[in-house]
């Protein structure tokens, strides 16, 4: 996709503003956002988060929205590669948080600009990826199959509403024989059974194809040592993958009965990183913690654009910061050999590394 | 602004609590009302209570009826061999526009829900399994709604059921007919395909 313009209306500092994005080359950009702290680089990259997929990065409506404004608008100029058609694609967002989205001046449904173009990105929150607890490679893992999934969010949404369902009537439960003799758990624990069988295909297929992914890059770019996803579900399964689960749930209703709530399933799986046959949390530097979550998520991008028809535009806040010489050159080539569409911020000093004349530079302040 | 009258007030007030109907909504139709002849005004507050006093739930099936015994249930020449359960009384008439179906129906008001505190004792199973010892149907038809409650239901049905009734069968679920597969949303076709049949190929 090319970004020609966007225009922000109450984000942030901003109470009007137009960007001019450099696209001269007539093909996917590779852009560095540069500017001073607080200078909004982050505000542009949110607002086309919030354009694309309909949500505030990190923040409520309350901050998103300039202060004592009631609503707020972004509106993008884009041109489709692959349709050769202009977009106009304009979001407004008000203070109690309702939105509404409208592609080329008719209101539509977020599914359908999605079709089109899509953003994925890199903050430095990312780190988490890998210092932090598996909910958090859960919903990178789920997050990623929505990109090209469109059934599975809803795979999800009925997943949780079954384990509410079970836990409600564990709940209700006076004794424990009594958990084990209730046919409204066992025609609940069937449904849950389904809907889990679903949830851990897709997630072993997708991670098997980014460990492909990710083994490659991270040998390629980063260093000879291996890195890769590990998926252990809590639920003892055999080739009979329903039975198994159904039994599996069945087996823990003495327990999930004593604590109120199911102990085993999809949402209590561990995804871990193995880095060097070992769990990455507890082995490397920050840094290269720090390019290791960049890797992954490189990775659920290439994967994405394999999967996905759509342009998704890959969008990396303060990628350089945190990094010392040697790694910020690393993590530029990664991003930019992998990444055909890109857009990244930085501060002025940090950017004089940036030396591929393939990346365009916008910087924030000439642009008041 | 200056206030309402206390009678228009409050008919908006009972409006309002008609699902779909917001304060806008509730506004236009008591200006309506207000504009009606009275006899029609009258006949439409009849309706309502006519409607309370009179519509009943049928003995056998609990769709909704005026006698005690709705006309599907009396019809002699409706299959009672042949039971389909829904939900609501709405899901049975939608089945009937169809005119496809010959046999009898019972409503179970509601599905599984057991956030919202809705378990098989607030739905009318018991009467269900009365009936089916009584009449001992050939088949049953689970035909409650495709998403999580609804499924909830028919698995808690099919193990209720089970050993009763030779057959029971669910509703299908796939693409809409006269639909292009093109318009079709992902879920539906990824159900249409779990669900697919085997074509007879002798």
């Amino acid at each position: 996709m090319i970004i020609k313009e966007i225009y922000l209306e109450n984000i942030r500092k901003y109470s009007q503003k137009k960007i001019f994005f450099p696209d001269e080359k007539k093909n996917n950009q590779r852009i560095l956002i540069l500017g001073p702290n607080g200078a909004g680089k982050t505000t542009i990259l949110e607002s086309l988060i919030f354009l694309f997929r309909g949500f505030i990065y990190g923040n409520s409506p309350q901050r998103f929205i300039k202060k004592g404004a009631s609503k707020a608008i972004i509106r993008g100029y884009f041109f489709s590669l692959k349709s050769e058609t202009n977009h106009e694609i304009s979001a407004s967002i008000s203070i109690k948080g309702s939105s509404s989205i409208s592609l080329n001046r008719k209101e539509v449904k977020r599914e359908l600009v999605r079709k089109i173009f899509d953003a994925y990105w890199f903050f430095p929150q990312d780190i988490e990826l890998i210092l932090g607890g598996d909910e958090i490679r859960r919903s990178f893992i789920d997050g990623l199959i929505k990109y090209f999934d469109s059934t599975y969010k809803k795979t999800i949404s009925d997943y949780q509403t079954l384990v509410k369902a079970r836990n409600e009537i564990l709940l209700r439960a006076e004794n424990e024989s009594e958990v084990y003799n209730n046919k409204e758990l066992d025609a609940i624990e069937e449904v849950l059974s389904k809907t889990t069988v679903e949830i851990l295909k897709k997630r072993t297929r997708v991670i098997s194809e980014l460990n492909n992914i990710l083994e490659w890059i991270y040998k390629e770019f980063i260093s000879d040592k291996t890195l890769r996803i590990d998926y252990k579900t809590t639920l003892k399964i055999s080739d009979k993958l329903k039975d198994s689960i159904n039994e599996s749930l069945f087996v823990s209703r003495g327990t999930d009965f004593r604590t109120g709530s199911t102990s085993v399933g999809p949402h209590r799986d561990h995804i871990s990183l193995i880095y060097e046959g070992r769990d990455a949390r507890y082995e490397a530097s920050y840094g290269e913690r720090k390019l290791m979550a960049l890797a992954l998520k490189v990775s659920g991008y290439k994967l994405i654009l394999e999967k996905k028809s759509g342009e998704v535009v890959f969008l990396a806040d303060d990628l350089l910061s945190e990094l010392d010489g040697n790694h910020k050159i690393t993590a530029l080539k990664l991003l930019s050999m992998n990444c055909p569409s890109l857009i990244m911020t930085a501060t002025e000093i940090e950017s004089n590394i940036v030396s591929d004349g393939d990346i365009q530079r916008l910087n924030l302040e000439d642009i008041k | 602004m200056a206030k309402l009258p206390k009678a228009f007030e409050k008919l908006i007030e009972e409006l309002q609590k008609l699902p779909g109907v917001g304060p806008k909504t509730a506004y236009r139709l008591a200006f309506f009302i207000l504009k009606m002849e009275k006899e029609e005004a009258q006949s439409l507050s009849n309706s309502i209570i006519d409607l309370k006093d009179n519509v009943r739930y049928c003995q056998i099936c609990f769709n909704l009826s005026d006698e005690e015994i709705c006309q599907i249930c009396s019809d002699e020449n409706r299959n009672h061999k042949q039971i389909c359960i829904v939900e609501q009384p709405q899901d049975a008439i939608s089945i009937e526009r169809s005119g496809e179906y010959r046999g009898t129906y019972h409503i179970l008001g509601g599905a599984i829900s057991p956030q919202e505190g809705v378990g098989p004792d607030q739905l009318r199973i018991r009467e269900l399994l009365e009936r089916v010892e009584k009449v001992v149907p050939e088949e049953v038809i689970i035909a409650t709604n495709p998403n999580v409650k609804g499924e909830m239901t028919a698995a808690y049905l099919l193990r209720l059921l089970k050993g009763k009734v030779p057959r029971i069968t669910q509703l299908a679920t796939g693409v809409p007919f006269g639909g292009d597969l093109d318009f079709a949303d992902e879920i539906t076709i990824a159900k249409a395909l779990q669900s697919r049949r085997t074509l007879d190929t002798k």
